[in-house]
């Protein structure tokens, strides 16, 4: 466990590294510099966003279902009703997911922060 | 991402009417959202007409199904309030809630057809209901001790609590309509997306399974929700 979040780490610290490094290839402090510094932020930040919360949400569902299935094991009777408890369960932390989601969508396509950004450098579009 | 085919749409485009949304009062009430939610109610309405056209004592047909519907909904209403009064006070929206929601979400697996629920200003207005409802509730059966509920069990504590509890209120807005439009989103950007990376014929159909199961269990859940809060703001403070 302690290795495999090491791993983690070391590799997301490499990803930003690398992009930073591209961006300081880039050399100039140009207008489109900065700009093209948040869209690769913003990719960055979805894919971590929707990587991460459902990573977590996977650990969260694994013991929703396992519980589930201990519980059936044990009184056989209850399936009906623990599966449907279950169900609402699974729903309840698969939302978590989608709010990262949500929240990757808004940073692809809606970006509160670009149109600021495009304004100030004055930059159309 | 914009839907690539649209029947209501179409066809308003063919009488001539706005159909792509916009800022003035009719672009936006007849906006593709807003036209597949008039659709829902529509079937709604029509399947409460099919069923209380003609009423029997032995029932047949819709008004069977919809009587099996309306108990079912009935006596899991009361397992969670306990109090046939309290039930019948919540069931009329509630169960609005679950019919609407639930064709409002089948209507998006139908192709040419898009779910209202896939937009965030459908759910909204069915949070604005459902919170509106439940707070309303707490002020009719607690007066203004309902303030109470919001202060936490020890006076002492209740300057930490407060603002505690008026976060948590304010979470429940934004989880109910989000977990609502985000499953919705998702599972309708999933489909495009397959659609265009893997043909159109068998790929998208374990998805549309998902879906089926899906539209199901948030159209569930909106519901069991939204019991959740009216029961917890109708039982006596902590």
């Amino acid at each position: 466990m302690k290795r495999f979040s090491l791993v983690s780490v070391l590799s997301m610290l490499m990803v930003v590294g690398f992009a930073a490094m591209a961006f300081a290839a880039d050399g100039d402090v140009e207008k489109g510099g900065h700009v093209g510094m948040l869209m690769a932020a913003s990719l960055l930040a979805a894919g971590l966003a929707v990587g991460i919360a459902a990573s977590g949400c996977g650990v969260g569902m694994g013991h929703c279902a396992r519980g589930c299935l201990e519980g059936t094991a044990r009184n056989p009777e209850l399936a009906g009703k623990l599966t449907v408890t279950m169900f609402i369960g699974l729903a309840l932390i698969e939302s978590l997911t989608i709010y990262a989601l949500v929240i990757a969508l808004i940073a692809l396509y809606a970006n509160p922060l670009l149109p600021q950004l495009t304004k100030i450098f004055g930059i159309a579009g | 991402m914009e839907h690539p085919l649209l029947f209501l749409t179409l066809l308003l485009d063919a009488l001539g009417l706005p159909a792509h949304g916009g800022t003035s009062f009719l672009e936006r009430i007849l906006s593709p959202y807003m036209q597949y939610s008039f659709l829902a109610m529509i079937i709604c309405l029509v399947l409460a007409k099919m069923a209380t056209s003609r009423l029997e004592m032995v029932p047949k047909g819709m008004q069977n199904v919809m009587e099996a519907f309306v108990g079912g909904l009935e006596d899991f209403i009361t397992e969670q309030t306990h109090d046939r009064r309290k039930t019948l006070i919540i069931f009329p929206v509630v169960a609005t809630f679950a019919l609407y929601i639930l064709i409002a979400n089948y209507l998006g697996l139908i192709p040419g057809f898009m779910s209202p629920t896939a937009d965030l200003h459908i759910t909204l207005g069915c949070t604005a209901i459902s919170i509106v409802m439940y707070h309303a509730l707490g002020f009719r059966f607690h007066g203004l001790k309902y303030i109470k509920h919001f202060f936490g069990p020890v006076p002492a504590m209740a300057p930490v609590m407060f603002p505690i509890e008026i976060f948590s209120h304010i979470g429940r807005i934004l989880s109910l309509s989000i977990r609502l439009f985000g499953n919705m989103v998702s599972k309708e950007i999933l489909l495009g997306l397959l659609f265009m990376l893997a043909g159109p014929y068998l790929a998208p159909l374990p998805i549309m399974f998902l879906g089926v199961l899906v539209c199901l269990i948030q159209a569930f859940i909106f519901m069991m929700l939204s019991i959740v809060y009216s029961v917890e703001a109708m039982s006596e403070g902590h």
